[in-house]
């Protein structure tokens, strides 16, 4: 039970969140109507990228390739620092304390209807995974803070700690919702959070095969490797066969 | 465990680098884009077109990027300004964020999706209607996109405090009215 005042979301709230998300979201017919538009725009006539740049980039040149690759290393950086910056950045201590008040990530405890891990295996100990922070004693002025002055953009990472108020088994849950629905992305973001606040789990083998999974499901780098790597650790997971179909690892012989 | 790299540095450093790069941009995200775009309130018949304009607008504008300010605060602030001229040119300035109901869902959610799950999102969508504009814009992007407060307040450009304080505010006003529709 969440504290009605600790503006962290109850289960229920994230999980209105999370539907809305869903449903807002774009299907894969949406993203090839609105690409097909724009490609034909950009290459002036419909013969964008057909000889693999599109003719207005050609007169553009080299500066604009070059911009290109200045964001592309801006969204490997944006993302990355921007997700480990500030989520758990409490109320700067320059905030006028009747204004603002700390946005400490609370424990949310887990409806006891949906209190299994998605796809826990037999040895997960979801009924004993640890509630770190109970919103019951958790103060959120008790809480670290960072000075606003220091939250600067792809600067500095957040202390990590083990105190940090968060429910492993509800975030794993929300991570392999977001999986499910096809969202591999906003499911490493959840566990870029997680591993921020809870470095030191019970659910760490669930935590791998997750982010093995999103990162095959979009082919990010490394998916396969990572994939190869959770099939050494985690010889038994009832995980496995799912990884290895989802990142094309061959079964090794048993 | 969760170091996010969705640009392939083989593109950065391939020939068709504008290509490849851009085609990644768009794939990456577009999603995010879309929702944006539905959070600040174009009608779902519109979102084609000024979805394509966020990304065109994108691509004029690559030279004025700043890598530290982060991909998706840089769409987004794009996104805030066609989603503005677009209800401009329909003059709509005085039209309502509308809430998603099932009748556009259609389009977004596809058919397998269960009736119940479909209900408790367009509650969510009703809910969020109902919030201040301000409020409702920093919820969305914290609570949907994950985004980081930092991240919000220069999306926004509004100092961090204030971003503090609209989603402290915002929760709260979700959290009262969700509680009010149980309630009811």
């Amino acid at each position: 039970v969440t504290e009605p005042s600790s503006g962290e979301f109850t289960v229920r709230e994230r999980a209105l969140i999370d539907e809305a998300r869903a449903l807002v979201s774009p299907t894969a017919a949406d993203a090839a109507r609105v690409k097909g538009k724009l490609w034909a725009t950009l290459g002036a006539g419909g013969t964008a990228f057909a000889d693999g740049e599109p003719p207005l980039q050609k007169a553009r040149g080299l500066a604009l390739k070059q911009r290109v690759g200045l964001l592309a290393a801006g969204l490997g950086v944006g993302l990355v620092a921007g997700y480990e910056l500030g989520q758990w950045v409490n109320t700067p201590t320059t905030a006028p304390a009747s204004e603002v008040s700390a946005p400490v990530i609370q424990a949310s405890h887990p409806d006891p209807g949906t209190a299994t891990a998605v796809g826990a295996s037999a040895t997960t100990p979801a009924a004993t995974s640890p509630t770190i922070g109970d919103p019951t004693s958790s103060d959120p002025r008790s809480a670290p803070h960072r000075d606003a002055g220091s939250l600067h953009m792809g600067a500095q990472r957040a202390p990590r700690t083990s105190h940090t108020p968060i429910d492993e088994v509800e975030w794993v849950q929300r991570v392999q919702r977001a999986l499910a629905k096809g969202e591999p992305q906003l499911a490493l973001a959840l566990l870029r959070r997680l591993d921020e606040a809870l470095p030191d789990g019970r659910l760490l083998e669930e935590r791998r095969a997750a982010d093995v999974l999103a990162r095959c499901e979009i082919s990010a780098d490394g998916g396969r490797a990572r994939a190869a790597a959770f099939a050494q650790d985690f010889a038994r997971s009832v995980h496995l066969a799912r990884i290895r179909a989802a990142c094309g690892l061959e079964a090794k012989g048993e | 465990v969760t170091d996010c790299a969705p640009w392939p540095q083989a593109h950065i450093e391939s020939k068709d680098l504008s290509h490849s790069a851009f085609e990644t941009l768009f794939q990456e995200q577009f999603p995010f884009v879309w929702r944006s775009l539905r959070g600040l309130g174009v009608a779902p018949a519109d979102l084609d077109d000024v979805a394509q304009e966020v990304f065109m607008t994108a691509h004029r504008r690559l030279d004025v990027f700043k890598p530290e300010q982060g991909v998706r605060p840089w769409l987004y602030g794009i996104s805030r300004r066609v989603a503005q001229n677009h209800r401009r040119k329909l003059h709509a300035s005085t039209a309502r964020w509308t809430p998603l109901n099932d009748e556009h869902a259609s389009n977004d959610a596809g058919p397998e999706r269960a009736l119940a799950a479909r209900e408790t999102a367009s509650l969510a969508m009703r809910l969020l209607a109902r919030l201040g504009p301000e409020r409702r814009e920093v919820l969305w992007l914290v609570e949907l996109e994950q985004f980081s407060v930092p991240e919000v307040a220069e999306a926004l450009e509004i100092p961090l405090n204030t971003a503090y304080s609209r989603l402290r505010l915002a929760r709260a006003d979700f959290k009262s009215l969700a509680e009010r529709k149980e309630v009811s």
